[in-house]
């Protein structure tokens, strides 16, 4: 029989969620990965073997892992340091093409944020070959935000910063949002999730909404035509920072996981046409390369959230 | 004068009358003057040759001291005889003819007269130092008569002792002089030689061991010392009374309390401090002996003898099992340009004054290979001291992180106590104490 790894513990601590047991997945309420994002295959036969002409057993466990061994997807594997070196960090500027893209759809809205113990790799679909990793830290040396949005017999399927693809090579269109698995040990310090932004591109308007209550709108600024602001899409609050070269000296910028869905750069340069939150004197319309542009007040409000807020933007 | 009296045994008698008898015809109004002066040089000639005593420099007459004359019997005299030096000295020789009108001679120290033993030569000597040489009439009177019954017991007592001495001096005289002579006497016989004591003894501030200071009991008072510190020094006054030159050896006395600083080095475990004297010293103790003068066929006279000094020493011991607080540091392993970063001590064993941490961290020079710490490359700097009285973690300023720090910072942490002695102080290129400075993180642009 094969071993099955226990839920982590830290997810179950839910409001009033029901925790159902089903047969070798854990479902926590809001956690659930649904159709639309690619998952695990369910097992549904025992062990096959056949026997091959040099004697060997096909099929059997002693044989290593390979991505159709279904067994491996339930452990995950804890690569050594030069391993992980190997691998490219998934970052705010960096593209790792086995990230899987996630939509309002596929995601229910996180309600924790993690940080890591250490730097882990960083899974697709099938959780077994590694495709990038996370460090614990980020740009500005504080611990990495994490946001899962699916947990799975031991894993967990967190948004990234990085991008899958770009637009240019994907047909003019790439996803705002990525995702990958990661060994759900790795995972530490949860803080419930009690801030959601909701932008609306449609009305130009940003709401903060605590604890399922909207507290705030303000009006703002959003993408243009040729720089749409990406939507159907939830992302988080990565990081904020000042930074003079931007012209922001007084209000930090805001810095979300979202990137532009249709174009790699819209703003020039090589940060893979990241969409922040900031502000500027310009609030209103369709005037942004993607951001969404906020007066004062509205920056403040934001500012005040805590990492990791999850924010959705709609058409 | 001798004392004389009916009882005298009859050779005493007639060897005084003989000489006496000779001296007073010779000098008292004889119808010869020239036959006296050839006699008086005989007599002097005749001593000399006896070589009974040297002549050395007295070769004058004893003169009358201080004490008191028989009425009508001025040679009957009770008390003490000038020397030709001013020295009073004292008959031992009761019944002997008196001294006067012959030559005395200076016959130097003596560790014994008339036969005595070392006992009575020490009493002896105990009342002619203590009390002999003094002007007062009735002390002399009382040291006569004691050192005739030391010195000549029999011969006092068959002369009639100190009923028939005090005879000499004038009756209102007699009982204060009585009883001087009986102190005299106890004094003498109850003398035990002094042997000089010290007790030194070393204070060390719990606080700060560099302070302390040395105590000293000397008995009897009078002693004097020279102690010698080791591990210390004396914190001596200049003459304006500020603390002056610090010193190892100095004399003391009884009494005395002096401030001392300790030689502390770091880390030394244990510590000592030792004081030592190997000349607490008491003088003028009596010897024993007596300064003879002598005149032919007179009484001999005796002085104090020749002072002699008691020597001791005594020492002191402080071993200070310290107990050095320790220090451990952990430098923030990385920062960048425009951030901060500090050190973190990790202090136990605090003593209950406290002590001060200090920080600095050392920029190294690009293609150092051995770790520098010095004045040249010190970028972070603790201000002041952080006080601490409690053992835990303490952390270092937050020094900011300028553009040209970036490379590699070495820190060192120091210990030390208020009075700024170093406890503990870090070893430079210490792997924990290593913080890598970059360059600022590049931010990321945002679409706008």
């Amino acid at each position: 029989m094969i071993a099955r790894r226990p839920l982590v513990v830290i997810l179950l601590r839910v409001g009033t969620a029901a925790i159902t047991a089903a047969a070798g997945v854990a479902i926590v309420s809001g956690c659930v990965a649904v159709a639309g994002a690619p998952g695990p295959t369910k097992r549904d036969s025992a062990n096959v073997t056949t026997q091959r002409d040099d004697g060997a057993r096909v099929g059997d466990r002693s044989r290593p892992p390979t991505p159709s061994a279904l067994e491996s997807m339930d452990v995950p594997v804890h690569l050594s340091a030069v391993a992980l070196d190997a691998l490219p960090e998934a970052r705010f500027d960096s593209v790792i093409g086995g990230l899987l893209g996630e939509t309002t759809a596929t995601s229910q809205p996180p309600i924790r944020t993690f940080r890591l113990t250490g730097r882990t790799a960083l899974y697709g679909a099938d959780r077994t070959t590694p495709i990038g990793s996370l460090s614990a830290t980020d740009f500005l040396g504080e611990p990495t935000v994490i946001v899962p949005v699916a947990v799975e017999s031991g894993w967990a399927r967190v948004l990234t910063p990085a991008r899958q693809s770009l637009p240019s090579t994907n047909g003019g269109h790439a996803p705002a949002q990525t995702s990958g698995w990661i060994d759900a040990d790795f995972l530490t310090g949860g803080a419930r999730l009690r801030h959601r932004i909701v932008i609306s591109v449609s009305a130009s308007t940003l709401t903060v909404i605590i604890g399922g209550s909207e507290v705030a709108t303000y009006p703002v600024g959003v993408g243009t035509e040729a720089t749409p602001t990406p939507t159907g899409v939830t992302g988080y609050l990565q990081a904020r920072y000042l930074d003079p070269s931007q012209n922001q000296a007084v209000h930090r910028v805001q810095l979300t996981s979202l990137h532009s869905d249709s174009v790699d750069e819209p703003y020039g340069g090589n940060d893979g046409g990241l969409i922040g939150l900031h502000f500027s004197d310009v609030t209103i319309g369709a005037v942004s390369h993607g951001c969404i542009r906020l007066d004062a007040v509205a920056i403040t409000a934001v500012d005040a959230l805590p990492l990791g807020t999850p924010i959705t933007i709609e058409p | 004068m001798p004392v004389t009296s009916p009882d005298s045994p009859p050779r005493r008698a007639a060897r005084m009358e003989s000489s006496t008898s000779v001296r007073r015809r010779l000098f008292t109004g004889g119808r010869h003057p020239l036959l006296r002066m050839i006699a008086a040089s005989l007599l002097v000639l005749a001593g000399a040759i006896a070589g009974a005593v040297a002549l050395p420099q007295a070769a004058a007459a004893a003169e009358i001291g201080p004490g008191f004359q028989e009425p009508g019997k001025p040679l009957n005299h009770l008390g003490g005889y000038r020397a030709v030096d001013g020295t009073i000295a004292y008959c031992i020789e009761a019944g002997h003819p008196s001294p006067l009108g012959g030559v005395t001679a200076d016959s130097g120290f003596s560790e014994q007269v008339n036969g005595l033993d070392p006992a009575s030569m020490l009493r002896l000597d105990v009342v002619l130092t203590r009390h002999g040489d003094t002007r007062d009439d009735r002390t002399a009177a009382a040291v006569a008569m004691t050192v005739w019954s030391i010195a000549d017991s029999e011969g006092y007592a068959a002369a009639g002792g100190d009923e028939r001495a005090l005879r000499r001096a004038p009756e209102q005289e007699r009982e204060a002089i009585r009883i001087l002579a009986e102190q005299f006497r106890a004094e003498a016989a109850h003398y035990e030689e002094v042997v000089p004591s010290a007790e030194l003894r070393l204070t060390i501030d719990e606080n700060d061991e560099r302070d302390g200071y040395l105590e000293v009991d000397m008995h009897p008072a009078t002693a004097t010392a020279t102690v010698t510190l080791d591990g210390a020094e004396f914190v001596a006054a200049d003459g304006d009374g500020s603390t002056g030159t610090e010193h190892s050896t100095r004399s003391v006395a009884d009494g005395d309390k002096i401030a001392i600083i300790t030689d502390l080095r770091d880390n030394a475990l244990p510590f000592t401090v030792t004081a030592v004297s190997d000349d607490v010293t008491i003088t003028g103790v009596p010897s024993g002996t007596v300064r003879v003068f002598s005149t032919p066929y007179a009484q001999t006279l005796v002085s104090y003898g020749a002072p002699t000094s008691v020597v001791t020493s005594a020492k002191v011991t402080d071993v200070r099992d310290r107990r050095v607080p320790t220090l451990s540091t952990t430098a923030q392993p990385t920062a960048a340009a425009g951030g901060t970063v500090r050190d973190v001590a990790t202090v136990e064993g605090i003593p209950t004054a406290g002590v001060f941490l200090r920080f600095e961290g050392y920029l190294q020079p690009a293609g150092a290979t051995t770790a520098l710490c010095t004045m040249e490359n010190a970028v972070y700097t603790s201000t002041e001291g952080i006080f601490v009285e409690r053992d835990g973690e303490v952390p270092s300023a937050n020094f900011a992180v300028a553009a040209e720090h970036v490379g590699i910072v070495l820190w060192v942490a120091t210990m030390t106590t208020a009075s700024g002695e170093v406890l503990r102080r870090g070893e430079c290129g210490d792997p924990a104490e290593t913080t890598i400075i970059t360059s600022p993180p590049r931010l990321p642009v945002v679409s706008g």
